[in-house]
């Protein structure tokens, strides 16, 4: 049975990587010469200060793209990160760069709620809604915006690269987004083409958006981006994806940073798609070997170092193909195959969090969940609003 | 009664129907709307007690869509919800095993406390269009001495099952809102004295009717939604110089709009957004061709919203939103009932299951009754039938497109508005107001004495 088992986890692993290999470098969308580019607003909610923030925001000014503006959002201007957005609106003047401060309601999807706010700022067709510790290429624009003529896409998602590992827990994070997140990503896409949209990046047709009101229609919800491909799909609108990559820098992350981050994406997952969820531990197949060490002894050791050895080698093919950046220091190499067993080890142990707690820890505060992620609100009688059922 | 110039309006998220039974009532409301057992306002484990009920009345609603045991399933829930036959006439006051539990549940396990308690916190009555949180109030008394609140419970159906009336009906306080008379006949078999029964109607939104005396958006809507159910003018050959003398015009206009505007309005448990794809493959052609606009009404439940756009998007009629293609949604629900009433005023036929709805055909609406849930829409749209304000589709729905332009053809649509206009109260609210601000009550003789 655990042979079984760890077989079908090989599979499906090897199956992550073959896509992550095959699509790094995305896939062509046709000629783009007469094609007449749209306005583009790039959204970006922001709030403290991320690993290489500047530079990450840097690559934004310097696409290659026609005509586009950027509107970041913050809770206030109190906040660090907005004397690095003044130095880039400085720096930028032929950019329309717009920062508005938009508090934080407490029972709201936080990014929500300033996307919401941007949108009503921003003079775009389409948006792209992008994270503050992204990178892009400076092609990354006008090849989402391709595959959006291109296919009439209302949604253009991206798989997500982690890159530029300086600490252990920056290692097993990237290498969690390169191989686990965006190997799901494509696998669900080209395989039953199911779109799991993360938040990193997403490209928004306007009019699309606005036949649901907005980006508000998504505010009770904390795992909005998926939701957001959920419900475009349901409601007839195309979603796609041209496997245009953007980078996730994680510099410094520390283990700790890391477990939270990895509990918030398990709790939002758990309460997403339970079964799938309850699924994915077969995804580990270290976990799924130490149960059989444990159980059988003898033989089972073994089989735990093939697994693990076999786990390692298939993530390092990922790590040569898809991370450039980390490859080139040698620390990563020697590093790599500790930080695949640790991640590991940590999923499981992330893995578990959500049977014993909906609480998600965000930017400083914690909000509680429900199904499809409905953030929770604590019973008041005096609170006579509708909330739905 | 004393007089009070506000009062307590309750109600439940049970579906959207004790809800918009509520909503016209908002201008009187103490602190808006209390929309108890939900979740803001419901602390666990009460919460947990409504959230369950919540759960078993979407389930049931949508059971007949199950495959193989839907009928059965149905026909369960109609045993479960089942009203006795009226006739012949009996004493039907016998408490009922859902009363008992009920009362259990109020007593027992708390069900509606906080409620007793946030309804303390001012002395005024109490309006509540959902059977347990008035019969919970009943049972539980004030939680401080001193006069007790007034206690009033709208019904918001034509006919309707034991469990809203209290275990002993003539010792209870609870004082009882009819909308039509098989409801006050209904109360007294149930054991209700006759007084704690007052005739006033279902409450209907006053944007849609203007005011008390003079009607006067209900008939200028009336009047042009005749006009365009009737092009052939056969309804008019026969009702012309009663609608004029009515609706206080001098002639009937020559030149009638070619289009109409049908709505439908798909159930708060959205057990109906299947037939969406149905009625659009039905309509399609003459939607292209403006001969009719569509209305669709979604409710406040995303999932239904999403359903019915990629319906739009199957049938190709995308570019027809906002033209020819309208979709009422909202997720907030006050601004759901806004849009739906805003809505209603252009709406020409208001395709629905007979649930509160059925009572809007006071607005001059035509009643096109979709499949009933439950024994009380059973008895809903037999009340629609007998005042002839209700019309059962003749066809398969994916035929609408023909059916229905023959029953606009032969002036039955225009008949039923009609006929919902002179023969169900349109008045509840104002009549309901008046009660609270005056302490007194005077029935009309009959729904337009005005």
């Amino acid at each position: 049975m655990i042979l079984f088992l760890l077989a079908f986890s090989g599979a499906v692993l090897a199956m992550f990587t073959a896509f992550t290999v095959a699509f790094r470098r995305g896939r062509a969308t046709s000629a783009r010469e007469s094609r007449e580019y749209p306005f583009v607003s790039l959204l970006k909610p922001v709030k403290n200060i991320d690993d290489d923030m500047a530079a990450n925001l840097e690559s934004f000014y310097r696409l290659e793209y026609p005509a586009y503006e950027i509107l970041f959002a913050v809770d206030d201007f109190k906040d660090p990160c907005v004397a690095i957005l003044r130095d880039l609106q400085a720096r930028h003047p032929r950019i329309r760069t717009t920062i508005v401060a938009t508090g934080h309601p407490p029972f709201e999807n936080p990014k929500v709620h300033k996307l919401a706010r941007l949108e009503s700022k921003s003079r775009g067709t389409l948006f792209w809604a992008t994270d503050s510790n992204i990178r892009v290429a400076p092609d990354t624009l006008r090849r989402l915006v391709d595959e959006y003529l291109a296919h009439d896409a209302k949604v253009v998602f991206s798989p997500v690269q982690g890159s530029s590992s300086r600490t252990f827990g920056s290692l097993m994070e990237n290498a969690g987004l390169n191989f686990f997140t965006s190997g799901s990503i494509l696998a669900s896409w080209f395989l039953g083409r199911q779109p799991i949209i993360v938040g990193k990046s997403m490209l928004v047709e306007r009019e699309a958006l606005e036949t649901f009101g907005g980006f508000g229609y998504f505010k009770d919800h904390l795992a909005e981006d998926f939701l957001i491909g959920e419900s475009f799909a349901k409601s007839g609108f195309r979603v796609s994806t041209n496997c245009t990559w953007v980078t996730n820098v994680s510099q410094t992350a520390t283990l700790r940073s890391l477990f939270k981050r990895l509990s918030r994406w398990a709790k939002l997952r758990y309460h997403l798609k339970r079964p799938v969820y309850l699924a994915e531990v077969l995804l580990n197949p270290i976990v799924i070997a130490l149960a059989g060490g444990i159980f059988f002894g003898g033989h089972g050791w073994a089989v735990v170092a093939v697994t693990a050895a076999a786990k390692v080698a298939i993530e390092y093919l990922n790590f040569l193909f898809v991370n450039p950046e980390d490859r080139r220091r040698l620390r990563n190499h020697l590093l790599f195959p500790a930080a695949v067993v640790a991640k590991d080890l940590v999923f499981f142990a992330v893995y578990l969090t959500p049977f014993f707690s909906r609480q998600v820890e965000w930017r400083g505060g914690r909000i509680a969940i429900g199904r499809n992620t409905l953030i929770d609100i604590p019973a008041n009688v005096d609170n006579l609003v509708y909330e739905g059922a | 009664m004393r007089a009070h110039d506000k009062a307590w309006v309750v109600t439940v998220l049970m579906g959207l129907g004790h809800l918009r039974a509520a909503y016209p009532l908002r201008d009187l409301t103490h602190e808006g709307v209390v929309i108890y057992g939900s979740r803001r306002t419901t602390p666990n484990p009460e919460y947990g007690i409504w959230r369950r009920l919540r759960r078993v009345y979407y389930a049931s609603s949508k059971a007949g869509a199950i495959p193989v045991v839907g009928k059965a399933l149905v026909a369960l829930l109609l045993a479960v919800q089942r009203i006795k036959p009226y006739y012949p006439k009996a004493d039907q006051s016998k408490p009922t095993l859902a009363v008992r539990l009920l009362k259990r549940l109020v007593l027992k396990r708390g069900l509606c406390r906080s409620l007793r308690d946030k309804l303390a916190a001012a002395p005024y009555p109490a309006v509540h269009t959902f059977y347990a949180t008035a019969v919970a109030m009943d049972a539980l008394g004030p939680s401080a001495p001193g006069p007790r609140q007034d206690q009033f419970l709208l019904i918001c159906d034509a006919d309707f099952n034991r469990v809203w009336v209290p275990e002993d009906p003539k010792t209870s306080r609870l004082r009882f809102l009819a909308p039509c008379t098989q409801v006050r006949r209904r109360l007294i078999a149930y054991g209700v004295p006759e007084g704690s029964i007052l005739m006033t109607g279902f409450p209907l939104p006053k944007e849609n009717i203007g005011t008390e005396t003079g009607l006067e958006v209900l008939k200028e809507d009336l009047f042009e939604r005749l006009l365009r159910l009737d092009p052939a003018g056969k309804f008019f050959s026969y009702h012309e110089k009663s609608v004029l003398g009515w609706l206080g015009r001098d002639t009937v206009p020559a030149d009638r709009p070619a289009h109409f505007t049908l709505m439908f309005a798909i159930g708060g448990a959205g057990a109906q957004v299947d037939m969406v794809r149905n009625i659009l493959a039905g309509l399609k052609s003459r939607i292209r061709a403006g001969e009719v606009r569509l209305t669709l009404s979604c409710g406040v439940q995303r999932e239904v919203f999403e359903r019915v756009q990629g319906y739009i998007s199957d049938a190709g009629l995308r570019d027809e939103l906002d033209r020819g293609l309208a979709i009422v949604y909202d997720q907030d629900v006050y601004g759901y009932l806004d849009q739906f009433n805003a809505h209603l005023r252009r709406t020409d036929v208001l395709w629905t299951k007979p649930s509160e709805l059925a009572f809007y055909c006071g607005l001059g609406l035509p009643i096109l009754m979709a499949d009933p849930i439950g024994a009380h829409e059973e008895l809903n749209k037999r009340w629609l039938r007998e005042i002839h304000a209700g019309v059962s589709p003749p066809g398969p729905i994916d035929a609408c497109g023909e059916w229905l332009f023959d029953l606009r053809e032969s002036g039955r649509l225009a008949e039923a508005a009609w006929d919902g206009f002179l023969k169900a109260r349109k008045l509840g609210t104002f009549k309901i107001e008046r009660l609270i601000r005056t302490g007194e009550f005077q029935e009309g003789a009959s729904p337009l004495d005005l």
